[in-house]
């Protein structure tokens, strides 16, 4: 099978900027400290030797750039957080030089920078964590790319834009009890499908039901595999009311419901979700969670 | 694709910890000589322990043991270099400091001040050594070190040894035009404070005073004294007088140069052609330097004595390169003032009876004729004389011994005794020293002379024609001027005493004389073009670049280093050509497009690319079809289909027609 490469052209995001590190300006000392060994003792082969010193420092500076020439990002994606915390991406870096490209390190300021090398593998997929302080959407500012590889002479850097994003949930809070509101009477029903609270009955195992749920003793007794059903007693609908609490402010009361429908989520209970713009009615699961979560991150923003 | 996960940045690779001993080693090597035993010993000693430390069979040294180390060596510094603050001193200081360091290297930061100064080191090296073999040892010494920077720099879980040597060699590589670019163009200004070269070995040559044995002590050695390159012919051996010292005091056993007066040089008058020649004189410790019979001029910093020899201003204690003028045929001061008369007639009042009493008695035989008092001096040498490299000692009255009873002696003993039989005869009349001869190496054109080759001979003044140079020795042993040294005292005990294993001694003929001329070609080359170019450089800018203007240089530095920087950034940053053939066919069909307007996006299928062409140019579409279609087949053909391979193929050129019509 031939492959095809992504691109046919040199696709270079923005300038390779290049200037020599601090090991570099002390290898430039040497270099005077040379030239004045090499003057005085009127040595030619010491003179030799400063400049082949010299013309390597120049080699230095074509090699350190070609080191991070045509290496860009492939491909970034965003996983979710909670404000406060460091959201990850995952960078894919990846170039189609043909040339080994090593000790590239990637950062964000603020970030703790990560270096790979694109040797053996081509491309090699990164973490990179970047610190996050409100919900919503964050959009990772340019990433940074620097090498001082080979020599450590120089260091060339540039800045390739990172097309992902990650979402940012609000940071769960707990503050308060919910509210008994309107939706929350009484004993309830039964909910048969999927409780977690109290054994209710048996039923036959069927592919598809969760394997926590196996009657191991049943079925060591050789009565076949079952699963146990489970009965929550429970308030049939919980809903998380953004306007429960008036008083409190956007940010604090979005935390607070945050932190509820994590905790919900934990004990598989079927909760619903009113924001004032939106509402979602009870449900359970992953899918439901991350719509739930998701909303209360998007709240009241623009661009959601 | 493998998860990376946060590694700690400073620290080194075990590659890179063995490449900091590699480099060290190497570079400290060379200086293994000289330095006290001591230092490496504790080099020695710290390598072993970082080999332990690295095998993980030691732990690193607690700080109070390093600083016990510290200052144990910085006090063996002291009483080894009694605290001169000698060159000497300093690369062992240095040395010493590479070795500790060495013990305690474990992040990137001890490391480059490791390797710096290893390179400081290794420029070090060459002010002890200049051979051209240590040069070429040192570039690999240099290689080291520089894989050793590159190790350091690389990914910290890289095990492969010889991965940073190959970066580096590619890195040096066009490094080495760059350099000698550099070389050749920067201005060599002269020491910018004065600096003491400790070399301390005592070195043969000749004195400024002349007593019988001295010359002949010469010969035990094979030292080079110095080189000269002729232009054109070299002048004929008997003609290869090289005038050094003239010595025209005698106090009845040995001759010095005596008082000098301040008056110009003597006059010369040239009969005949000159020669010009270029000498290349190793370091002598004496101030003198020497001149073929007899110099015109003095060069730069240099003066011409009144009997026309050279005096520098400074004692030569490095090797000097200087052009000289000299004339074979001569006429060297016809006028002789009362008091040179004087000087060049003293002898002392008392001594050697019977040598006065034979000059006497042939003077008057010869009726007074300064000639035919030479001829007979000479006569009376060829008669029953031996000439030998070791004569029997003289006593208190050498001229008469040696005329009288031994009757055997070196060049200098028949240089004394004529110059006091003339001036006994009331004849002007001085020693000269030097050399004569030398050997001809034919495949550089140039002579060698050696200390072997030191030569005395005589000058004597005669009326209307000046001072004539009166060589006793050719009366005695003329093949001595005809035949090099070399051939002649081959067989003596005596001679090379001093070196017994010189290759001189073994090899006198067939190819192995030829690849020793070579060999010392080769190194006369290296000193000359390499080691000495700072006297050349001038000349060859001037050759080279027609007059030495600032611009000339820029451009003579640029265009070079453009060329080569130029290539270099081809090699590294091109694309690569796809080895495929069938995609090297799309690229180029793919730019024939982009050149109609149409860039096919990285992301985009062929076929996306076509149906987006075919929304604004339905005629470019439909020639690019095919291609996309046979494209799309090759993707989904199993892969041993060489037919799919050639449909797309097939497609391409057709669409590559039709675009170009």
């Amino acid at each position: 099978m031939i492959s095809w490469p992504a691109g046919l052209s040199l696709q270079r995001e923005g300038k390779i900027y290049i200037l020599p590190t601090a090991a570099g300006w002390g290898f430039v000392l040497l270099l005077v400290l040379l030239l004045l060994l090499s003057i005085n003792f009127e040595n030619n082969l010491t003179f030799a030797l400063t400049f082949l010193l010299a013309a390597l420092m120049v080699v230095a500076i074509l090699y350190t750039y070609s080191n991070l020439a045509g290496v860009r990002l492939v491909r970034a994606t965003g996983q979710p957080c909670f404000a406060g915390e460091a959201a990850g991406f995952t960078l894919q870096l990846g170039s189609d030089t043909g040339r080994e490209h090593q000790q590239i390190q990637l950062s964000w300021p603020g970030s703790l920078p990560i270096t790979v090398d694109l040797v053996e593998q081509n491309p090699v997929q990164v973490e990179l964590a970047l610190p996050t302080q409100r919900r919503g959407w964050c959009t990772p500012p340019r990433v940074k790319l620097q090498t001082v590889f080979p020599l450590g002479l120089f260091r060339s850097w540039c800045y390739q834009p990172v097309m992902a994003r990650a979402l940012v949930y609000p940071a769960p809070l707990n503050g308060v009890s919910l509210p008994s509101t309107a939706g929350n009477t009484g004993q309830g029903g039964l909910v048969v499908q999927s409780g977690s609270d109290d054994f209710s009955d048996l039923k036959r195992f069927q592919p598809g039901m969760s394997p926590q749920h196996i009657a191991w003793k049943v079925y060591a007794r050789g009565q076949g595999l079952h699963a146990k059903q489970y009965a929550a007693r429970q308030d049939l609908d919980i809903w998380l009311d953004f306007s429960a609490w008036p008083e409190a402010e956007t940010e604090l009361r979005l935390s607070w419901l945050c932190y509820w429908a994590l905790k919900l989520s934990r004990e598989d209970r079927c909760y619903g979700l009113r924001l004032p713009d939106q509402t979602w009615p009870p449900a359970r699961g992953d899918y439901h969670r991350q719509q739930v979560l998701q909303a209360l991150a998007l709240y009241g923003q623009v661009n959601s | 694709m493998k998860q990376v996960s946060v590694k700690p940045v400073d620290k080194l690779s075990r590659s890179a910890v063995l490449w900091q001993l590699i480099a060290c080693v190497a570079v400290v090597l060379p200086n293994v000589v000289w330095l006290p035993a001591w230092v490496l010993l504790l080099g020695a000693g710290c390598i072993a322990a970082r080999v332990m430390i690295h095998t993980g069979r030691w732990s690193f040294p607690h700080w109070s043991l390093r600083l016990l180390l510290v200052v144990a060596a910085a006090a063996g510094l002291l009483v080894s270099f009694n605290r001169d603050a000698s060159l000497n001193a300093m690369v062992a200081l240095l040395t010493v400091g590479l070795a500790l360091k060495l013990l305690e290297i474990y992040r990137r930061r001890d490391a480059l001040v490791l390797l710096y100064v290893a390179l400081f080191v290794a420029a070090t090296v060459f002010l002890f050594e200049q051979s051209l073999l240590m040069a070429v040892y040192m570039c690999v010494a240099v290689l080291a070190v520089i894989a050793a920077l590159v190790s350091v720099w690389q990914d910290p879980l890289r095990e492969e040894m010889l991965r940073p040597l190959k970066l580096a060699s590619r890195m040096l590589l066009p490094a080495l035009p760059l350099m000698l670019v550099l070389f050749f163009l920067f201005p060599r200004i002269g020491p910018l404070w004065s600096v003491e070269l400790d070399r301390s070995a005592a070195r043969t040559g000749l004195s400024d005073s002349m007593a019988p044995g001295d010359i002949s002590r010469l010969t035990r050695s094979d030292e080079l004294a110095f080189r000269a390159v002729f232009e054109g012919e070299p002048p004929a051996p008997s003609l290869r007088y090289w005038r050094v010292l003239v010595l025209s005091a005698f106090d009845g056993r040995s001759w010095t140069v005596g008082s000098s007066s301040a008056r110009g040089a003597e006059v010369l008058d040239v009969q005949g052609e000159t020669l010009t020649y270029e000498i290349v004189q190793e370091p002598s410790r004496q101030r003198w330097l020497y001149a073929l019979d007899v110099p015109l001029a003095a060069p730069p910093q240099a003066q011409l004595t009144m009997p026309r020899t050279l005096v520098s201003a400074n004692e030569v204690s490095q090797r000097i390169q200087y052009s000289l003028t000299s004339a074979p045929a001569y006429q060297l001061a016809t006028q002789l003032s009362q008091a040179e008369r004087r000087a060049y007639t003293q002898l002392p009042s008392r001594g050697n009876p019977r040598s006065r009493e034979l000059v006497s008695t042939w003077l008057n035989e010869s009726q007074g004729d300064v000639v035919t008092l030479i001829d007979q001096i000479l006569a009376y040498f060829h008669a029953s004389f031996v000439y030998t490299l070791e004569p029997m000692a003289l006593g208190e009255h050498s001229v008469d011994e040696f005329l009288f009873d031994t009757r055997q002696g070196f060049c200098e003993h028949f240089a004394s005794a004529t110059a006091f039989m003339l001036r006994a005869a009331d004849i002007p009349a001085r020693v000269v020293t030097g050399y004569q001869g030398g050997e001809w190496n034919t495949t550089q054109r140039y002579l060698t002379l050696r200390q072997y080759d030191a030569h005395a001979w005589v000058e004597v003044w005669i009326e209307g024609q000046g001072w004539q140079r009166l060589d006793p020795t050719a009366a005695v042993a003329p093949e001595r001027i005809e035949m090099s040294a070399d051939q002649l005292f081959s067989g003596q005990a005596g001679f090379l005493a001093d070196s017994p294993l010189s290759a001189r001694r073994l090899i006198r003929q067939g190819w192995l004389l030829q690849a020793r001329m070579r060999y010392d070609a080769l190194n006369f080359a290296w000193q000359r073009w390499v080691l000495n170019y700072h006297h050349q450089q001038q000349n060859l800018l001037q050759d080279w670049l027609g007059g030495i203007t600032p611009w000339k240089m820029v451009l003579a530095l640029l265009v070079p280093g453009a060329l080569v920087l130029g290539w270099l950034a081809w090699r590294l940053l091109r694309w690569p050509q796809p080895q495929d053939p069938l995609q090297r066919h799309l690229q180029r069909l793919l730019q024939r497009v982009a050149r109609q307007g149409f860039q096919r996006q990285p992301d985009e299928t062929l076929n996306r690319f076509v149906a987006r062409v075919a929304a604004h140019s339905p005629a470019l579409a439909e020639i690019l079809q095919p291609v996309a279609e046979a494209y799309e087949q090759l993707h989904y053909a199993p892969s041993t289909d060489a037919q799919a391979r050639q449909r797309l193929l097939a497609a391409m050129r057709q669409a590559e027609t039709r675009l170009k019509s």
